[in-house]
């Protein structure tokens, strides 16, 4: 192997494990799927290995993967019609009342994707970029090509939404009066 | 800045303070430190954002697909050599790169389709257990004692049944003719055996293949007089309940 190319290898790695596994989560948000994020991620590495060297900033791999990412997704699937409206719709409840942050407590990580993907959306790829806490709020908007105002608002709303949802599935998880041992963790088992 | 235009603003603000040195944040945090209830607002929205994201950093990318992205991508980025043509640039060769990690992907993880396999659940295991404390479990089931090695190693105090691998596989407890129950169409073998005057009844599901995660650690359940350890290995589903304590059960794993 030529040292250039050796190098362009480690740097590409380098890439890959520093970025695959945010890549994934975002993309078993949007997919819904585990196959369907596994093949997001991999064609937008491939996309990367193709295209990515006409990249001049390095420094913004980062939201360029995730940009290629998102694109590949919507790229991927006929637009949901809802989401012509979605942004019609009221601005989410300001206050979070403490029980919110109770039930969100209570469920695991499965359970908050699960969750995520419920959310309509136009906000769920911004409110998951914001989640995983990756890029800032500027970037979510280059990666997702709308204006700052545009993900502060969906942001905003998609919370509501999604504490609507961690509501309702831990008043789930009560209605089986099923009781957990301490220290011990919840089912993570396919349904 | 009135607080909604602040809240509006700090909505967007990371909980793991990321954006602390970022000035279009500046006067919205100044505001929250002035105004109690912006600043009680604030302290709540960053706590649920903190549980969210936490929950959210838990999940973890199914085994093999860093090692799927690297070798397909080491294939589409090889340089081609001097005077060649660009044929690596054909988008052909992207759809042999892209199926040949494929096939690398589902050797990694050692399935056929790649879809996620539904299987017996823990869930349904613990609604079998509730029926049979409520009378459901016949009066023939397998005891331990008549399932030669393996009943005494369920009965060896000395063996931990989720620490230990257990000595068995799906075909001898058929072999056994062990009480079996179809779950949507997926077994489910059910033995009874004692530990120090106990009684305990184990559930075992043999797993399909590719199933995922390919092991579960052990977690409890209970409800009424009923407890129950469920956990997996790429075998089996397993669950070991009792009426006994959540202790004594734990103790067995």
């Amino acid at each position: 192997m030529l040292p250039n190319t050796r190098m362009a290898s480690e740097v590409f790695n380098d890439l890959v494990d520093a970025h695959y596994t945010p890549l994934y989560r975002f993309a078993l948000s949007l997919a819904r799927r585990e196959a369907d994020a596994c093949d997001l991620v991999q064609q937008t590495f491939f996309i990367w290995a193709k295209n990515g060297h006409q990249l001049r900033e390095k420094s913004k791999a980062k939201t360029w993967l995730f940009t290629t990412l998102y694109r590949e997704f919507l790229r991927g699937r006929r637009r949901d019609q809802r989401s012509q409206s979605i942004e019609d719709l009221p601005p989410a409840a300001q206050e979070v009342p403490s029980e919110d942050i109770d039930h969100a407590r209570r469920l695991d990580g499965v359970q908050v994707v699960e969750a995520l993907q419920e959310v309509d959306e136009v906000f769920r790829a911004p409110l998951t970029l914001f989640y995983l806490q990756d890029l800032s709020y500027q970037e979510i908007a280059d990666a997702l090509d709308v204006p700052i105002g545009t993900v502060m608002s969906r942001l905003s709303r998609g919370k509501g939404q999604l504490r609507k949802i961690l509501a309702r599935k831990e008043a789930a998880n009560s209605d089986e009066r099923v009781v957990e041992f301490p220290n011990h963790q919840r089912e993570r088992v396919n349904e | 800045m009135t607080n909604e235009e602040a809240q509006f603003r700090l909505q967007g603000y990371r909980p793991d303070g990321s954006d602390a040195q970022d000035p279009a944040f500046a006067e919205a945090l100044a505001q929250a430190e002035r105004d109690p209830a912006l600043r009680a607002w604030f302290a709540r929205e960053r706590e649920f954002d903190g549980v969210v994201a936490g929950h959210l950093a838990t999940v973890k990318p199914p085994p093999g697909l860093r090692e799927s992205i690297l070798a397909g991508t080491r294939m589409s980025s090889t340089p081609p050599p001097a005077n060649s043509p660009a044929w690596w640039r054909q988008p052909w060769f992207y759809g042999l790169a892209a199926a040949a990690t494929l096939a690398v992907l589902l050797s990694l993880v050692g399935i056929g389709p790649w879809r996620p396999v539904s299987e017996v659940t823990g869930n349904a295991l613990f609604r079998v257990a509730l029926a049979d404390m409520a009378g459901a479990h016949p009066g023939d089931s397998k005891h331990a004692d008549m399932l030669g090695g393996f009943g005494a190693w369920l009965e060896n105090s000395a063996n931990r049944l989720a620490a230990d691998t257990m000595p068995i596989t799906a075909a001898q407890l058929r072999s056994y003719g062990c009480r079996t129950l179809d779950l949507a169409g997926r077994e489910v073998f059910e033995i009874c055996f004692t530990r120090n005057g106990a009684w305990y009844h184990v559930y075992l599901a043999p797993r399909p293949a590719g199933a995922l995660p390919r092991a579960i650690e052990p977690y409890g359940r209970q409800q009424d007089e009923l407890f129950a350890m469920t956990w997996a290995d790429e075998q089996f589903v397993y669950m070991v309940s009792s009426t006994t304590s959540a202790d004594d059960l734990q103790a067995l794993l």
